[in-house]
C-alpha cells in the first residue's frame, strides 16, 4: 500500500484507511463503538485540516496521530464529567468466551486490552500496523528511546499471557 | 557476540540497518540461542498481525464513509466534535455491552488456540515467508510463491508450501489455505499480493516432515472457521483453480 500521495485522491486515501483506523481506535478504546467515534471525529477533523498534511508524509501515521488526539480530548472530557473510564467493561468480558475458558489461553485482542495504554498503543502502532518507530514514535509526540522501552514492556507483557511457556523453545 | 533484547527486537521489526542485520545474521549461524530468542520476536509479531488480519475485513460503517464523502454538506467545522459523536452515539440502539459480543464472533479471537506451547518453534526463522506490509502480513517467498503457483494437494520439489482448498470468497478474491512447515492459515488475493486472514501453529503432535498428509486434513479448526466466514459457493475444483492460476489470481466479481 502506498502511504504517501497526493491532495486529490486525498479523500480515498482516507477511505482505503478506516479499516486500519477502526482497528488502532479499538486498540486505544478497547470499545467498539467508542472506536468509531473517535474514528468519526478524527476523519471529520482531518477534513478540516487538510491544508497541514504534508503529501509526503505517511498519511496513516497522520491519521492515527489524529485518531489518538482524538480519544485523548475524548478522555479528558470524560473525566471533567466525571465519568469512570476503565475500560472495564470491555477488558473483563474478552476473556470469557467459551473457547477461552477451555483453553488457559487469552485471545490476542484480550491480552492487549490487559496493557496500559501507553503500551497497547505502541504495541498497536508497531506491531501490528506496522509503523517504522519513527512513525510511531512521532504519532505518540514521544522520542524513540520511550516508543522502544514502551515496546519491550508490551512485549514482554504480551509473551507472558500469550506464550506462557516461554522461554522454552 | 551478545545482543540485546532491543536489538534483536529492532531486527525482527525491520529497524535495523544492514550492517547491524548482518552481524545479527553472521552470529545466529554460530548460536542458536539467539535464533531463539528472535524467533520469540517475530513469533509474537505474526501472532498480533494474524489476530488482528479479520479486523480489517469488516464492513466500514456508513456513517464513517459519509463522514468523508459528504464533508460541504456538513455544517460548520464544529460539527467535528464530542457532541455531534455523542449525539450519533446515543442515536444508536445498543450502548457499549455488544463488545463481549463481538469479541466472542471474532475470528481474530480464536486465531490463537490453536497455537498453543508448541508456538514457539518458529522454523524458517531465516526464510521470511510472511511480512508485515503497512499493517497487513503479506505472504512472502516461498508461501507466495507455493500460493501463486501449486494446486491443491500438490507438492511441488523443494517447497515447504502444500495448498489445502482453494476458493473464490464472498469479496470476490481468491482465498486459498495452506501450511508450510509450522503454519497453516488461510490467505486471500488482493491487490496483487496474499493476504494471511487466518494464522495458526500446526499440531505440536503432528510429524514435523508431514509429507504425506494432505494439507487440507491438517488444518484447525480456527482456520476451517476463517474459511466457512469468507467462503462464496464451493470450494474450487481443479479446473476451476487452473482458470484462477491462469489469470494470477486476480479477483472475480462478487457473487
Amino acid at each position: 500500500m502506498n502511504t504517501t500521495g497526493t491532495r486529490e485522491n486525498v479523500r480515498e486515501q482516507i477511505a482505503a484507511l478506516l479499516p486500519r483506523l477502526r482497528r488502532f481506535a479499538r486498540n486505544l478504546t478497547r470499545n467498539p463503538h467508542d472506536a468509531d467515534d473517535v474514528v468519526q471525529i478524527a476523519v471529520e477533523r482531518a477534513l478540516t485540516k487538510l491544508e497541514q498534511w504534508r503529501p509526503d508524509a505517511r498519511l496513516d501515521s497522520w491519521m492515527f496521530k489524529i485518531v489518538r488526539n482524538a480519544w485523548i480530548d475524548e478522555l479528558r472530557s470524560r473525566g471533567r464529567q466525571n465519568r469512570i473510564f476503565t475500560g472495564a467493561e470491555a477488558g473483563e468480558h474478552v476473556g470469557e468466551s467459551t473457547i477461552e475458558r477451555e483453553s488457559d489461553l487469552l485471545s490476542v485482542q484480550s491480552a492487549m486490552a490487559r496493557l496500559p495504554e501507553d503500551q497497547r498503543a505502541a504495541v498497536g502502532l508497531v506491531l501490528v500496523e506496522g509503523l517504522p518507530y519513527k512513525d510511531a514514535a512521532e504519532v505518540l509526540e514521544i522520542p524513540i528511546g520511550t516508543l522502544t522501552s514502551r515496546l519491550a514492556r508490551g512485549r514482554e507483557a504480551l509473551q507472558a499471557m500469550l506464550q506462557p511457556e516461554g522461554g522454552t523453545a | 557476540m551478545n545482543f540485546s533484547d532491543d536489538t534483536l527486537a529492532a531486527y525482527v521489526d525491520g529497524e535495523l540497518d544492514s550492517a547491524a542485520r548482518a552481524d545479527i545474521e553472521d552470529a545466529v549461524r554460530n548460536d542458536p540461542s539467539i535464533e531463539q530468542r528472535i524467533a520469540r520476536y517475530r513469533a509474537l509479531r505474526n501472532h498480533l498481525q494474524a489476530a488482528y488480519a479479520a479486523e480489517l475485513e469488516e464492513p466500514v460503517p456508513d456513517r464513517l464513509l459519509a463522514a468523508l464523502r459528504e464533508p460541504e454538506s456538513r455544517g460548520s467545522p464544529a460539527a467535528a466534535d464530542l457532541e455531534a459523536a455523542r449525539a450519533a452515539k446515543a442515536r444508536r440502539a445498543a450502548p457499549g455491552t455488544v463488545a463481549a459480543a463481538r469479541w466472542r464472533y471474532s475470528l481474530a479471537a480464536s486465531v490463537l488456540i490453536a497455537a498453543g506451547a508448541g508456538f514457539l518453534t518458529w522454523r524458517h526463522t531465516h526464510i521470511a515467508m510472511m511480512e508485515n506490509v503497512d499493517g497487513t502480513l503479506v505472504a512472502q517467498g516461498s508461501l507466495a510463491a507455493g500460493l501463486s503457483d501449486q494446486l491443491s494437494g500438490d507438492g511441488t520439489a523443494g517447497s515447504p508450501v502444500r495448498i489445502g482448498l482453494s476458493f473464490v470468497a464472498k469479496s470476490g478474491n481468491y482465498c486459498r489455505t495452506f501450511s508450510a512447515s509450522a503454519d497453516a492459515g488461510l490467505a486471500c488475493r488482493r491487490a496483487g499480493r496474499w493476504e494471511i486472514l487466518a494464522l495458526t501453529k500446526q499440531g505440536a503432535t503432528e510429524p514435523a516432515d508431514a509429507q504425506f498428509r494432505t494439507a487440507g486434513s491438517a488444518l484447525s479448526g480456527e482456520v476451517l472457521e476463517a474459511v466457512e466466514q469468507q467462503i462464496a459457493g464451493e470450494p474450487l475444483d481443479r479446473a476451476g483453480e487452473l482458470a484462477a492460476r491462469g489469470k494470477n489470481w486476480s479477483s472475480t466479481p462478487p457473487p
